[in-house]
């Protein structure tokens, strides 16, 4: 019988072009989203390399402050440290966990190629703060104010491109925001992290270099428009320490304005909005399955009408009901797959090419999902037709031509 | 098997045999509507013996191709009982009646109903689809055999579109044949045909039941034919006159 539904198929291949060109593209399209589904799960579910619950961001606006800031905001960050509820203050630069701000540098080792990763500007109570795991060394502390070069920490991605198996500890490291050679400022590894992803949930697991902040001792210093701070908090925390908080900076900044984000809130509407692009994709998928389905119904529709002598000829000759139905799914089937067939191994070049360097488990649940998906929805089109195909009386069917 | 080879199970020593292959008792087919109720058939009571070639003759409308569908299986009646080779089948189901039909029975239509996608040999070859446990060889070489008992042997890669009349209703028979069927019904197989191709299917319809013993029942509207037959059986809205 299956010889007889593919010999049936491809004497009607004009009449099934059309419909085996959507299967096609659906399954490529389908494919892609759900290749992408699969590189957001598996991010998602890396940990991001920090603790991010309890954290606030108070991000301070200096409202055109012209005085020196570095004295108004050692005084802050002492006042903060002192307020009950609050376990830690960090001072960030804007590259903050979740901000969507990456900012990033070229990084060389001797004459090695360049390697281009994330550059964080972090003081000495960053990693205590975030929970950042040290693999090698330690993290950045008053030992680093009398060093000549200053103090860089790297990530695991980061050394295992630099240094490999090597000793990563004690190696000057230049790194530029330029590939300028120039331009490249010189630092001595002093420790290395965990997996650290500055872009948050859907950022892969890239190279970092961590780079000391500190606010010099003068009065002077850089007017800045803004200044970000990470505040560890007491579990259970709520508007009454944000209000602390507000009130706080308000008392010893006098002009600055602040707001209070926790970076779990951050991280939602970050993904909110890096998710944003895979809805309008799966919405395009939807739109291409409901047009894939209405034609697919549409098509068995008009060829059980059109074929109605020949459900009466197949159920005089011996076909049953059931037997009908099966043959109309077991065509539709057929059709799918001499559709999605070529649409399969094209796909299957993307990770034999090792295309956008993804793992095989990306481009196989795309495979599988675009799959179940094309499949499901060909069955679920074909079964009231089908149906419909099995209740026609052969006796009437075979009168009315 | 080689096209040779006889397609009826039944061998040539069936015809001699006069035992019932087909039997009517008190048929009545209603149609019903939700405003209207038309009685096709009523009090229908019919032998049809093995090995003969019985004609079925009546105006339009009088029920004869209502007959030949429940005589074929593929209807049921609203009373009465029929039965096939002594057997009542009033209460078979579905799937024993679609296997009755396979074995025993072959159909030839006015309209053909070839499959113009399938090529002449694909068509003939459509009822051993349904039949259990039979191969794609065995099933090409019956098919193959089939045509040329009607003189077809040259044709098989055609496709019905590509035929005449004449050479589609023998397409038809030959599917009919096929399946080595004791019984072949005919509904006005000469119908769509000018006359002499008429006059070769009615010729090829008479040499299959003389030299094989295929029983054989014909619905038609011409006498000639009719009378070519060795029983006439007349209709007159829904009941037999004759």
């Amino acid at each position: 019988m299956f010889e007889h539904l593919l010999t049936l198929i491809w004497n009607r291949k004009r009449a099934n072009a059309l419909l085996m060109a959507e299967l096609f593209l659906s399954f490529m399209v389908l494919f892609g989203l759900g290749s992408l589904v699969a590189v957001v799960t598996l991010a998602m579910r890396q940990p991001p390399g920090f603790a991010y619950a309890d954290v606030w961001e108070l991000r301070l606006t200096t409202n055109n402050d012209q005085t020196p800031q570095n004295p108004t905001l050692r005084r802050l960050l002492a006042q903060l440290r002192a307020t009950p509820g609050v376990d830690d203050v960090s001072l960030a630069a804007f590259s903050t966990p979740f901000s969507g701000y990456i900012m990033s540098s070229n990084i060389r080792v001797e004459d090695k190629p360049l390697v281009s990763g994330a550059e964080v500007q972090a003081d000495d109570h960053f990693a205590s703060l975030l929970h950042l795991e040290l693999l090698e060394g330690r993290w950045f502390d008053h030992r680093d104010d009398a060093d000549k070069l200053p103090p860089i920490i790297i990530n695991r991605e980061l050394r295992q491109v630099l240094f490999g198996t090597g000793p990563a500890l004690g190696q000057v490291v230049r790194s530029s925001h330029s590939s300028n050679l120039k331009e490249f400022n010189e630092g001595r590894v002093v420790g290395v992290t965990g997996s650290y992803r500055p872009g948050g949930d859907l950022g892969a697991p890239a190279p970092a270099v961590f780079v000391r902040q500190v606010l010099p001792d003068s009065a002077a210093g850089l007017t800045m428009f803004s200044h970000t701070l990470l505040v560890r908090v007491r579990p259970g925390s709520g508007a009454v320490l944000e209000e602390k908080l507000v009130r706080t900076v308000a008392a010893v900044t006098k002009t600055w304005s602040t707001s209070v984000i926790s970076l779990p809130d951050s991280r939602a509407a970050s993904l909110e909005t890096a998710l944003a692009p895979i809805w309008a994709g799966a919405a395009v998928c939807a739109f291409l399955l409901l047009n894939v389905a209405l034609g697919l119904f549409g098509a068995l529709w008009q060829a059980i009408g059109q074929r109605r002598a020949e459900i009466g000829l197949r159920r005089a000759v011996g076909a049953t009901g059931p037997g009908i139905s099966r043959q109309f799914v077991a065509e539709t089937l057929v059709l799918t797959t001499l559709a999605v067939g070529p649409a399969l191994l094209l796909a299957a070049q993307f990770p034999l090419l090792n295309a956008f360097g993804q793992p095989l488990a990306v481009y196989a649940v795309g495979m599988g999902v675009a799959l179940v998906l094309v499949y499901g929805f060909a069955v679920l089109c074909a079964l009231q037709p089908s149906w419909q195909a099995a209740s026609i009386r052969p006796a009437a069917a075979l009168r009315e031509e | 098997m080689s096209p040779e080879t006889d397609l009826r199970q039944p061998t040539a020593a069936t015809f001699e045999n006069a035992a019932p292959v087909l039997r009517l008792r008190d048929i009545e087919k209603v149609y019903q509507t939700k405003t209207i109720e038309t009685v096709a058939l009523n009090s229908v009571n019919l032998t049809v013996n093995r090995g003969e070639f019985v004609s079925i003759m009546g105006p339009s409308g009088c029920g004869k191709s209502t007959l030949l569908s429940l005589m074929g299986l593929l209807d049921e009646p609203t009373s009465g009982v029929i039965e096939v080779d002594g057997r009542a089948v009033t209460s078979y189901s579905d799937k024993e009646l679609a296997g009755l039909r396979n074995l025993k029975i072959g159909f030839v239509f006015q309209s053909y109903h070839l499959i113009n996608d399938l090529s002449v040999v694909d068509n003939v070859e459509l009822p051993l689809l349904y039949r259990q446990g039979m191969g794609g060889g065995e099933r090409r070489q019956r098919a193959l055999a089939a045509l040329d008992k009607v003189g077809l042997s040259a044709r098989t890669g055609h496709f019905p579109g590509q035929l005449s009349g004449g050479q589609r209703q023998r397409v038809a028979i030959a599917r009919a044949l096929a399946g080595g069927p004791e019984i072949i019904l005919a509904d006005e197989p000469t119908g769509n045909l000018d006359s002499v191709m008429g006059e070769e299917i009615m010729d090829l319809l008479l040499a299959l039941n003389r030299e094989q013993g295929v029983t054989i029942v014909m619905v038609t509207h011409d006498m000639q034919q009719a009378l070519k037959t060795q029983r006439v059986i007349r209709f007159f809205d829904g009941s037999q006159v004759s």
